[in-house]
């Protein structure tokens, strides 16, 4: 019963991590995730009452935080939360020499210099013409959700790795639309 | 100030143009599509549950195939969840919590409970009034399902009459999907339930809450039936006859 409000759904996310009690990195991680899903959930439709999202790490083996974000995002799909959006999220590290490369394994995080998730709004299917969300042909996502860097890095790098997330959050978009294409495909219309 | 919601029924006002359905009536939506421009269609539309109006456009909030209604001209989006959100003019299974002096509680399933009105089954007078226990499953239908207040429910049709709602005896209650519910209601009769009608004597009555109530005269065949429905979800119709097949001939 903590903080009901009459006008909108609250809402609660929970880390729990693979093993031991929760920390500061747990309760960072809830923060980061329930700033990111307010953008996206209609809490206006749901007044008085909760919405809990709970995460339970199986495995970390790098990326952690886009991995929990797409999780999250595939869930409130599943359970027919009423959605403005869906959110692609990506990963990527930079090597002490200033590489940069996408969706990083836990000891590749441990070895970079500095490492960052992107969460972007996932492109929509539109009946309308929209903005053009390519860059020479590719398709990209259009504007950053949220950002949490690791580390250190140089300004040209981390724009660097803007741009390679962005391209490669597209790719997380489409798995995305057609992981829910197969899910409905289930429901046909013989029951 | 924006109006968000998905009332059932709510009008969006149209610019003038050319009628245009859109272009992904029967395909799948995610979140966020955007489904129609109001400015490209000139009659009045009804924006169903799923879709919201967002400025001049409709756009999707869940995921779902989008339908279009011709003679009502209305959009809709139908997905399948296990929890289900009340709607008006769903039928639903609900089995009673409480009873008030002047309404009985029913839990259907939703976020809240729903209020069934005493007076509101057919030939109901104050001297008249059904004898519900707590426990009881009844057959009822959403009257009105606002965001802000708890759902109430009728167990008549817009006419007064019965309709075959009203109070379920015996039997046996279980939750399912909300998209196998919308299945088992389609037209034509899905392939599971014909083949069974076939065999075995049973009734359903099946709620769009996710719950169907079967009876039977034999237990055997209420374990039967439900087994069917329960298997059929992700079957394709050939697919159901086989199981359905199998499932009369293990219980013989």
């Amino acid at each position: 019963m903590k903080k009901e409000n009459a006008e909108r759904a609250i809402i609660e996310v929970v880390w729990r991590a693979k093993s031991g009690l929760s920390g500061s990195y747990e309760k960072d991680a809830e923060v980061v995730v329930r700033r990111s899903l307010e953008y996206i959930i209609l809490t206006a439709l749901h007044p008085n009452t909760a919405i809990s999202v709970i995460l339970q790490v199986i495995n970390d083996d790098g990326s952690l935080l886009a991995c929990a974000m797409n999780a999250a995002c595939a869930a409130l799909v599943d359970a027919g939360i009423p959605l403005n959006g869906l959110l692609s999220a990506v990963s990527c590290g930079v090597t002490h020499d200033g590489q940069v490369f996408l969706d990083p394994t836990k000891p590749e995080e441990q070895k970079c210099k500095a490492y960052v998730s992107f969460v972007f709004p996932s492109r929509r299917l539109s009946a309308v013409p929209e903005l053009p969300a390519d860059v020479d042909g590719e398709p990209v996502e259009y504007g950053i959700l949220t950002s949490v860097t690791r580390g250190a890095m140089e300004v040209e790098e981390y724009f660097s790795c803007v741009e390679n997330c962005r391209a490669a959050a597209a790719k997380v978009s489409e798995f995305s639309r057609s992981s829910i294409e197969q899910s409905l495909k289930g429901n046909r219309d013989g029951c | 100030m924006k109006v968000e919601g998905t009332d059932d029924g709510a009008v969006a006002a149209a610019g003038v143009g050319p009628t245009g359905v859109s272009p992904f009536v029967s395909k799948v939506l995610a979140p966020g599509d955007i489904v129609l421009d109001l400015n490209s269609t000139n009659k009045v539309l009804r924006v169903g549950s799923g879709l919201r109006q967002d400025g001049d456009s409709i756009l999707a909030t869940k995921a779902g195939k989008l339908r279009f209604q011709k003679q009502s001209n209305k959009y809709w989006v139908e997905g399948s969840q296990k929890r289900y959100i009340p709607n008006v003019e769903d039928t639903v299974v609900g089995i009673m919590v409480d009873r008030r002096s002047e309404m009985f509680i029913l839990d259907i399933g939703g976020p809240a409970f729903g209020s069934l009105p005493i007076l509101a089954f057919e030939g109901a007078t104050r001297r008249n009034i059904p004898n519900l226990q707590i426990g009881a499953a009844v057959y009822a239908r959403v009257v009105n399902a606002h965001r802000d207040s708890d759902p109430e429910l009728s167990c008549t049709d817009a006419a007064g009459k019965s309709a075959g709602f009203g109070p379920l005896k015996g039997g046996f209650i279980f939750d399912c999907s909300t998209g196998l519910a919308r299945g088992l209601l389609s037209k034509p009769t899905p392939p599971v339930l014909e083949v069974l009608g076939k065999s075995l004597s049973f009734e359903i009555a099946v709620g769009l809450n996710g719950r169907v109530w079967v009876n039977a005269p034999k237990v055997a065949t209420i374990i039967t039936v439900s087994n069917a429905i329960q298997n059929a979800e992700f079957l394709s119709p050939t697919q159901q006859h086989i199981m359905v097949k199998k499932l009369l001939e293990d219980s013989q």
